[in-house]
């Protein structure tokens, strides 16, 4: 090594040591704390742009993916309007009022009515449906105390049939209540737009996500008012805050804030961001629905479309955004206009509107209409099951966030009335059975006796009410329900059993499975001997029906329950045939569905079409039926069940509607009076009512005595409409003596017209007929007057 | 003479033929099907634009008569899924109306339905009461559903929800 080099090293390597050891303390931690915060900075620099990145994808993810999260939104089924329906005009006005029309003196736009005793005149909202697009209506309806009888447009034309818009009955929400109605940009109107920038963000085509100079201007106006008066906050900033964050004022947040609004604008142009805004901004508060957007807020105030509003109404909604709840126009009018004013002041100063414009708009009222409540879920034992079935099909999180449009069953009309008439019942069956008030609980079921569709539904008393959905949840004994089927499936043997087979009616022991034996009684306790097969039917009695079934064995009636729509699987024991089987309402529903509707099983369906937001459809359930019963058989268990109504244990529906022909139904009732069954159609509907107690203490009640007397309430309310007598070929009818079940002649007293499969009616005639003979012939020989 | 004969003869023909026309079924509305008729209203012509309807009470509803036209005329366009929405519409009203679940069945039998086509017009013809013609149409449309070959490459049956999953 050269000496100089050698030099110059020992040099360095001296004057490291001594530096090393004489430096002053000071100096090496100063080294030491530059270290430090050169690490720290590079520490922070990292996480910095971990975070960065962080709030990058969130931004992206939310803005690439599905920005919104639309409700799924609920009908009920339209009411259809034609001359000779049956509607009163009371009901019809309630059902305006749930559709939020304005009863008004002179019609003028669309959701307005007027009304003069019987006559209305009602403006219609235009509605795209799943099966097409029914445009407004001006109408001119004429009522009669309970039918419409004339259905004319404005212009004096009469018309055939208008379908009214479909009640919203509720919102399917992921977990915040937020409603919007989407809108593209240019479907904005332009003042609209011009003046929401002037107002909240006047430098937005300017700035990049966050505006200094707004901040500053917001910074002195809060010092000289010694409070926070003014928002620095661009609109990319108050998206940012409404579409990522809280509510919060930290520095923190503010400072997430801005660097998500600066990436927001880094990524996307200035008119997807105001699109968006536009479509999220929070503007008002239905109960538990959030409003967002100014397209729905345009629905919600002024019941009209965005385009349709005029300036002021402009500057009110713009005037909202500040504070909703603070300006809300129906709770704080005075405060609401002094803003909307304040807004056309700046709308004036900007050249949006010229002062004479600006003036005439400060001198309107604020023309805010009573908004058009959307319950969130005004039926929710009905929703439930709108929900269950949804499930089958869709996922829960496009459910709840496609914005799909869901079309039901539900009759308006008779949901309401089951609303009103089922608490009013249920009080006044405690009063009468000296029961505390609230004891009795109800589910009720309506549907389409020919179609399936479920119409109406309860699950509770309180029908409006949330609580255990009984009509879909809770299994009850169904007591005589069953017996139809034990005894539908004796009449499919017409070579061994016919409506006039004559059953034992006397004591019974039956051994049991777990070696116990089971001695069954009817109701009243007595024996009658020997009764007709139909008389044991109508009459519900326990003992024949106990004979019959063990003769045609258990798992024989499980298979016909099952072929009529029973997807249970009950225990093959004898006591099934007194129905000592657990089922919900909506289980009995299925199975005499199959009866109400001619021997069709029939899918209950809730549900008629799904569309998506924009109206396209989805998915379509179209009316099923299935032939499940031999139309011959079906007239035979149809005659017998007619018969319960008109003789039986349900014959009080006779008693009320004597003029009405052809309803059929049976009561049904469990051991102690803890359940009170009835299942009863007409040509139109089949009801069926389950009336018990929630802790099964016996309510006593028949069925005749509690669920029948619901079921009179929606009959009344309703009417019944006739159900003509079937005649299809290979049934004859015979007259048969009721005492022998043979064939009656004039003599016989006691005598009933059957019908029978062809060849299957008794040959032999009774006794009494030829004893009646005997008599006539005497009397034609007296000249007396045969009877 | 002869001349007077001839006019007669035609005259008396004319007669003939008239009654004849007055015994003649139903005049058959667009696209062959013939009137919805509620159960017990016997069926009787009628001009072509609207159709006689009544409901089980006996009065003639013409919203009925107006929706079942307007689906013909979407079955005849070849729309069935839009024809199957107006008769829907219509049993919405007259749910007991044999013809509209005769219509009912023949669109199903137009989509390929064909089991669903069968029970539909079995369904017709349980509500028919008696009315010949109808369980006649029916009937033929059952056969016709049975008949091997008739559409095997139709859609799937309409007795499960149609769209996607």
């Amino acid at each position: 090594m050269p000496t100089a080099r050698r030099r110059a090293a020992s040099r360095r390597t001296r004057k490291r040591r001594t530096g090393r050891a004489s430096a002053p303390r000071g100096s090496g931690g100063r080294r030491r704390l530059r270290a430090l915060l050169f690490r720290l900075l590079l520490v922070s620099a990292v996480l910095f742009a971990g975070l960065l990145v962080h709030l990058d994808m969130r931004v992206r993810s939310r803005f690439e993916g599905r920005q919104w999260s639309l409700p799924a939104r609920v009908y009920a089924a339209p009411v259809m309007l034609y001359a000779g329906r049956r509607l009163a005009p009371e009901a019809f006005a309630a059902h305006l009022a749930r559709l939020g029309y304005r009863r008004v003196s002179r019609v003028r736009r669309p959701g307005e009515y007027a009304r003069d005793g019987l006559r209305f005149e009602v403006y219609t909202h235009p509605f795209r449906f799943w099966d097409g697009e029914a445009p407004a209506h001006h109408l001119h309806l004429v009522f009669g105390p309970r039918r419409l009888e004339r259905l004319t447009a404005a212009d004096g034309r009469v018309l055939d049939l208008v379908r009214l818009e479909p009640e919203r009955i509720a919102s399917l929400y992921p977990g915040r209540n937020e409603d919007r109605e989407l809108v593209r940009l240019e479907q904005v109107p332009t003042r609209l737009l011009r003046g929401l920038l002037a107002v909240e963000d006047r430098e937005f085509l300017r700035h990049h996500g966050v505006s200094l100079r707004a901040i500053l201007r917001a910074l002195v106006a809060d010092l000289r008012a010694g409070a926070a008066v003014q928002g620095g906050s661009t609109i990319t900033q108050q998206l940012v805050r409404n579409l990522f964050l809280d509510r919060r004022r930290t520095l923190t947040r503010k400072l997430t804030e801005a660097l998500m609004a600066l990436l927001l604008e880094a990524h996307y142009d200035k008119r997807r961001i105001l699109e968006t805004y536009v479509n999220e901004v929070y503007l008002g508060q239905d109960g538990a629905r959030a409003i967002h957007g100014f397209a729905l807020a345009s629905r919600f105030y002024f019941d009209r479309p965005l385009k349709a509003l005029s300036d002021d109404q402009i500057a009110l909604l713009v005037g909202l955004v500040r504070g909703p709840a603070w300006y809300d126009p129906f709770r704080h009018p005075r405060r609401a206009r002094a803003r909307r004013n304040q807004v056309l002041d700046v709308f004036q100063a900007q050249g949006i509107l010229t002062p004479a414009e600006a003036e005439r708009a400060r001198r309107r009222p604020l023309g805010v209409v009573r908004p058009r409540h959307f319950p969130s879920n005004a039926w929710p034992a009905f929703i439930d099951l709108v929900r269950r079935q949804l499930l089958r099909d869709y996922r829960r999180e496009d459910l709840e966030r496609a914005g799909l449009r869901i079309f039901t069953t539900l009759d308006p009309l008779r949901q309401a009335a089951l609303a009103r008439r089922l608490p009013h019942r249920l009080r006044v069956l405690e009063r009468r059975r000296g029961l505390p008030a609230g004891t009795l609980q109800a589910a009720v079921i309506v549907t389409g006796a020919q179609t399936g569709d479920i119409l109406a539904l309860a699950g509770d008393r309180g029908v409006r009410g949330a609580g255990f959905n009984r009509a879909l949840a809770a299994r009850r004994p169904v007591g005589s329900l069953i017996k139809p089927f034990v005894y539908l499936e004796a009449l499919a043997h017409p070579d061994r059993y016919t409506l006039a087979t004559r059953l034992q009616d006397r004591p019974l022991v039956v051994p049991q499975p777990d070696g116990t034996r089971w001695r069954p009684q009817n109701y009243d306790r007595r024996y009658r001997g020997a009764v007709l097969l139909h008389d044991a039917l109508v009459q519900s009695l326990n003992v024949p029906t106990v004979r019959l079934g063990l003769a045609l064995g258990a798992r024989a009636v499980i298979d016909r329950l099952r072929r009529c729509g029973l997807r249970a699987e009950p225990r093959p024991w004898p006591s099934l045939f007194l129905g000592a089987v657990n089922l919900t309402p909506l289980e009995v529903t299925a199975l005499y569905q199959t009866l109400a509707n001619g021997g069709f099983r029939t899918r209950l369906r809730a549900i008629r079409a799904v569309t998506r937001p924009d109206g396209s459809a989805l998915q379509r359930y179209p009316i099923a039926v299935r032939q499940v019963i031999d139309p011959r058989v079906y007239v035979l268990i149809d005659q017998a069940l007619r018969d319960v109504v008109r003789e039986g244990t349900a014959r009080l529906v006779a008693e009320r509607f004597p003029g009405v022909q052809g309803i059929a139904g049976k009561t049904g009732t469990t051991d102690d009076l803890r359940d009170s069954w009835f299942a009863g159609y007409d040509g139109r509907t089949l009801t069926v009512v389950w009336v018990g107690r929630d802790d099964d203490g016996p309510t006593g009640l028949t069925g005749a005595g509690g669920a029948l007397q619901v079921w009179l309430d929606l009959a009344r309310e309703h009417g019944l409409v006739a159900r003509p007598l079937r005649h299809p070929r290979g049934v004859e009818w015979h007259r048969i003596d009721r005492v022998t079940g043979l064939r009656a002649g004039p003599g016989c007293r006691d005598v009933i017209e059957l019908p029978f499969l062809a060849g299957s009616a008794p040959r032999r005639t009774a006794p009494c007929a030829a004893h009646g003979a005997d008599r006539s012939w005497w009397r034609s020989l007296l000249g007396g007057r045969e009877d | 003479m002869c001349r007077h004969r001839l006019a007669r003869c035609r005259r008396l023909l004319g007669l003939g033929l008239g009654l004849l026309a007055g015994c003649a079924p139903p005049h058959p509305g667009p696209g062959g099907l013939p009137p919805v008729v509620s159960p017990g209203v016997p069926a009787r012509p009628a001009p072509a634009a609207t159709w006689p309807t009544a409901p089980a009470g006996g009065s003639r509803l013409p919203a009925v008569s107006a929706l079942a036209h307007r689906a013909d005329r979407a079955l005849a366009e070849n729309r069935p899924e839009r024809a199957a929405a107006l008769v829907e519409r219509a049993l919405d009203i007259d749910p007991a109306n044999p013809w509209l679940w005769y219509r009912l069945a023949r669109i199903r039998l137009r989509q390929g339905a064909r089991a669903q086509a069968v029970e539909l017009a079995r369904k017709a013809r349980s509500l028919a009461g008696g009315d010949r013609r109808l369980e006649d149409l029916a009937g033929r449309l059952i056969r016709e559903a049975h008949r091997p070959g008739l559409l095997e490459s139709g859609p799937r049956d309409a007795g499960t929800p149609t769209g996607r999953r």
